[in-house]
């Protein structure tokens, strides 16, 4: 899904749908090339999204009226520029969201372990 | 910064179309994208055929149709969410108004059996409506997806049969005595030897075949043969 140079792809499996939905929310209509640009440029070249995991799901959220398509043309080609909808913007508050608890537990998690390898180490 | 011509943004097309990608929308969406990384990343002394062949990999593991592919199973994934809600608020209201029914029968109050009535038809083809559409989005089987739609072919039919004989309408024997005959005749033997190829255990695959044909013969036994057929 997705070519991680730093994380594995099981690591941030299933976060495409929100980071691409956030994407949305902060930049307003975004066009493919341009989201995956866009993830490149802000995490550093650690998240790299591919093509054939960022098309299936623009066309997933459209399908779901999650995102609305404007077309313009460049000479003989189309681009298409995704925007949230007004269901997307609640689906994309209630995806970021769930994403900042799971971070938050897991957080949590990771530090309980810590306390009790401490404890055990002492 | 290059600028393509429109003979390389059809050349790009006929690639993309003899890659097995055959969604409009999709087409125009990889079109585009080629199109940008091409403009942004090759320089002017770049072949451009030898450029796009350079860079189509980035795009799929094995071959390009998979994009397609994926696509379609989540739009489908989308749609089953969409039909399993609407057929749960039918699925719920056929149980309201069953219950209902059922109240105001045992209340003896006017108009339970319209009620009853109105709700089963609504029950039967919600649950098998919403059989069939499981059984289209999902990846089970070939043979499974058979067997189960056969199954709930006749339960349908045997449901509606009961529903008609109950309310003397005419056809009722005819339904009933078609779902009996599909049941025995096609269900249990394609059973028994799907069954058979899946299972090791050969008696309880026998068992399991003995005991539904035995439902099938009773159910036959049950029908008034000598009641006409047709109205």
């Amino acid at each position: 899904m997705y070519i991680c140079p730093m994380y594995s792809s099981e690591l941030v499996k299933g976060t495409l749908r929100t980071i691409v939905l956030n994407l949305l929310k902060e930049n307003g209509r975004m066009y493919g090339y341009e989201i995956t640009q866009r993830v490149k440029e802000l995490t550093d070249d650690k998240i790299q999204i591919t093509e054939g995991a960022l098309y299936p799901l623009l066309h997933a959220l459209e399908a779901s009226e999650d995102v609305e398509t404007e077309v313009e043309y460049i000479g003989k080609r189309q681009r298409k520029y995704y925007r949230l909808t007004k269901q997307g913007k609640q689906t994309s508050k209630k995806k970021i969201d769930e994403l900042r608890e799971f971070i938050e537990t897991l957080q949590i998690l990771l530090d309980a372990n810590k306390g009790t390898s401490h404890g055990l180490i002492n | 910064m290059v600028s393509l011509t429109d003979e390389q943004v059809d050349f790009i097309r006929k690639e993309i179309e003899s890659h097995g990608i055959s969604l409009p929308d999709l087409q125009a969406n990889l079109i585009d994208h080629m199109c940008t990384i091409i403009e942004n990343e090759m320089s002017e002394n770049d072949d451009f055929r030898s450029f796009f062949y350079s860079i189509l990999p980035r795009f799929f593991h094995d071959n390009l149709h998979e994009i397609e592919m994926e696509t379609i199973q989540l739009i489908h994934q989308q749609k089953f969410k969409h039909m399993k809600k609407t057929l749960s608020y039918v699925l719920a209201f056929s149980t309201f108004l069953l219950v209902t029914g059922s109240l105001f029968k045992i209340l003896h109050l006017a108009g339970a059996a319209i009620l009853i009535v109105s709700s089963l038809p609504l029950l039967i083809v919600g649950a098998v409506l919403t059989t069939l559409i499981s059984m289209k989005y999902q990846t089970i089987p070939k043979t499974q997806k058979t067997l189960t739609t056969l199954i709930t072919l006749i339960v349908f039919l045997f449901a509606f049969g009961g529903i008609f004989k109950v309310q003397h309408w005419p056809f009722a024997n005819i339904l009933m005595l078609l779902s009996v005959a599909l049941l025995c005749l096609a269900y249990v033997p394609l059973n028994f030897v799907h069954q058979r190829k899946i299972s090791s255990d050969t008696w309880l695959v026998g068992l399991n075949s003995f005991l539904f044909l035995l439902a099938g013969i009773t159910l036959f036994l049950l029908f008034d043969l000598r009641a006409p057929l047709f109205p």
